[in-house]
């Protein structure tokens, strides 16, 4: 059985920066994953790696057993930590390009999700607060069946109760054959979201653990035990 | 239920903790039906995953009964209940002991302050059996 | 997929174009009708304010739709470039997350750009020749096409070599754009910057490949020419003879004129030179749909396997 995803020594250049460095990583199924690390560590780099943004420079990188291209794209859902929507757009037209785009697109889920958020179909994208803005690319992301969820930075820069709505629509489209895996750098806020974590650090991988574990061996908090291993000075 | 959980232990202990301590002080009944996993993992913003493996420690703990088709209960096994609410007491109490004798008095000293505060409270001591609790 | 990118791209675009080509054609409409009107007033002695008025309106109207003529293929072939370099801005996270190849992106785009800088081609002509219709202008087009090819003018083989050209040399305009932006992040950390300098130098790359091509191309016309030329002066009186003898009938320069390109002498001229024409044409957009498919090239494999989304 094929982990759901497979990075094998993935190294990533731009130019004389290295982002990342020898990375191996495997995923499986039904997991909630946090990719922590300080900003710059390489998170960003990594999910595009998987996503099919970026080509590694070496190494590979395989979601469900296929190498990363069109037919694994139909397997993941990607929210960027940008807004990717042309600003003319209107919000129903966003949603109509994912339900033609994507196979496991479901538009009641993302029609409900939207009504729930009190956005109109028929305002303009460029009419929506920050906020508002990354919420509606959420529920949409969120309304795909897809095995592999990559949220980048989903509630870095969003208000409390956005960031409750957020964790809320994560744990209501948890499913068994799919992971999400979230990329951030606050981690109280996810925490008790979160089954396994990823630490990076300069384009490395430092740990890779279950929560559980870190709290019953360290007796600390995932958040504590990050602060203390990134501590900066 | 309000949920606030602590940072140093795993979050499923706490969850079986507070469930636990609903079972015993009687705010989830005996026989009452526990919430669906995605439910809980909404109500305390955490993981299904985390629920799930609170529910599996629960029942077999004995204090909760999955049932095929309607979910799960707390269980009706009245003698099972009571002996854990007396494991717990006997915990606290022995917590309560360890904490005296810290502060320097000894077992009987902490006795006798036992009884002064419970008679303040106009509770009998000594030779009762807890209450019932519905 | 490629349908439906094509079909999502023709949607998007066509809120922008149908517009302006419309306003294109109205204007020359308007322009039609005032135009006349405007002139007639100029021939009367009288000049009212109101006439003054009237003439400055026309005038402006008149001003507006030439401008508005002249901008139309920049203005779309601009619009078209700058929606590939946002297609590969913050929009590429939403375009290459999609389960679609580089191929059908970038065929999609191209499609859909080369559809609109040939429309908009077409229309320019459509509304001059409108504007001017009341000028009897499809009359001289028409005409002058009529007596062309009864002189032997070979019209439409030459109108669709020319139809096709245009529609290559357009082609491969648009695909030196999309290949330096394609090729931009390689270059340059700014990739505004990336592809500046990218286009410079495929511009520069593309003519002088093409004037190669075409240098190499043209030798068949020029054995032609030099062929019928020598043809003709051999097998035909000297031309200087023929002017002589007419110019002594003393008849009118159109009938002398006509006369003349009813010769034989004429025809074999005028065969030479649609034929060279055609194989010039010929010549010309198989140049640039050669260099057009190498930028195709290069951009697929900039988007594909390169791709490097910042």
């Amino acid at each position: 059985m094929d982990a759901l995803l497979d990075v094998r020594g993935v190294t990533k250049r731009f130019g004389n920066t290295v982002a990342l460095e020898h990375v191996d990583l495997m995923l499986g199924p039904g997991r909630i994953v946090g990719l922590l690390g300080p900003n710059g560590s390489g998170k960003t780099t990594l999910v595009k790696l998987v996503v099919g943004l970026l080509t590694p420079t070496q190494g590979s990188v395989a979601v469900a057993g296929m190498p990363v291209g069109t037919q694994t794209k139909r397997l993941v859902s990607y929210l960027p930590d940008r807004t990717c929507f042309d600003n003319r757009m209107k919000v129903r037209d966003c949603v109509g390009l994912y339900a033609d785009f994507y196979e496991d697109f479901d538009i009641a889920k993302a029609k409900e999700m939207l009504a729930a958020l009190g956005i109109e179909g028929r305002a303009a994208f460029r009419s929506l607060s920050k906020g508002m803005k990354e919420k509606v690319q959420l529920a949409l992301v969120m309304s795909r069946k897809a095995r592999l969820y990559l949220l980048d930075e989903p509630i870095g820069g969003v208000d409390p109760a956005a960031r409750d709505y957020i964790l809320e629509t994560i744990i209501r489209n948890y499913f068994e054959e799919g992971t999400v895996v979230i990329s951030t750098h606050l981690i109280a806020d996810v925490e008790t979201v979160l089954d396994d974590v990823v630490f990076l650090r300069d384009g490395r991988v430092e740990r890779v653990s279950s929560v559980d574990a870190i709290r019953e061996s360290q007796g600390k908090s995932v958040d504590q035990v990050f602060r203390e291993v990134f501590r900066c000075c | 239920m309000e949920w606030a959980f602590a940072d140093d232990r795993p979050i499923y202990a706490q969850i079986v903790e507070q469930i636990e301590m609903g079972i015993l002080s009687g705010e989830c009944p005996a026989g009452s039906a526990l919430p669906s996993v995605r439910a809980l993992a909404l109500e305390a913003e955490v993981n299904p995953n985390t629920v799930q493996r609170a529910f599996l420690e629960l029942e077999s703990l004995g204090l909760v009964r999955t049932h095929r088709t309607s979910g799960r209960t707390v269980t009706e096994d009245g003698e099972l209940v009571m002996a854990v609410r007396r494991r717990t007491a006997q915990g606290r109490v022995e917590r309560f002991l360890a904490d005296m004798r810290s502060l320097g008095f000894d077992a009987a000293q902490a006795v006798s302050l036992l009884a002064e505060a419970a008679g303040q409270q106009g509770c009998s001591v000594l030779g009762s059996e807890p209450k019932d609790v519905r | 997929m490629l349908l439906k990118l094509i079909r999502h791209e023709f949607k998007s675009t066509a809120r922008v174009f149908l517009p302006l080509f419309a306003a294109a054609i109205v204007l020359a409409g308007v322009n039609a009708l005032l135009l006349p009107i405007a002139d007639n007033m100029g021939n009367s002695t009288a000049s009212t304010v109101f006439d003054m008025g009237v003439s400055l309106i026309v005038g402006l109207l008149a001003v507006l739709f030439f401008v508005l003529v002249s901008a139309l293929p920049i203005v779309v072939l601009v619009v078209v470039v700058i929606r590939f370099y946002r297609a590969l801005g913050d929009e590429g996270y939403l375009w290459f997350s999609l389960p679609a190849t580089a191929s059908q992106h970038l065929l999609a785009r191209t499609l859909s750009a080369l559809t609109w800088c040939v429309a908009a081609i077409v229309v320019v002509a459509a509304s001059l020749l409108l504007c001017f219709s009341s000028y009897g202008a499809f009359g001289v087009v028409s005409g002058f096409l009529a007596a062309a090819a009864s002189y032997g003018f070979p019209i439409v083989p030459v109108a669709v070599m020319l139809l096709i050209l245009i529609a290559s040399a357009t082609l491969m305009s648009i695909l030196t754009f999309y290949a330096s932006i394609a090729v931009a992040p390689h270059i340059s950390q700014s990739r505004f910057g990336g592809s500046l300098v990218a286009y410079l130098i495929a511009q520069v790359a593309s003519s002088a490949a093409l004037t190669a091509f075409l240098s190499v191309a043209s030798v068949p016309g020029q054995v032609m020419f030099g062929s019928t030329f020598y043809d003709l002066q051999y097998n035909y009186p000297a031309f200087s003879d023929y002017v002589d003898k007419v110019d002594s009938l003393g008849i009118g320069y159109e009938a002398w004129l006509d006369a003349l390109l009813r010769t034989d002498y004429a025809s074999s001229a005028i065969s030479l030179i649609s034929n060279i024409s055609l194989v010039l044409l010929c010549a010309a957009a198989v140049g640039c749909l050669l260099i057009s498919v190498v930028w195709y090239l290069v951009s697929r494999h900039f988007l594909g396997r390169q791709l490097n989304l910042s």
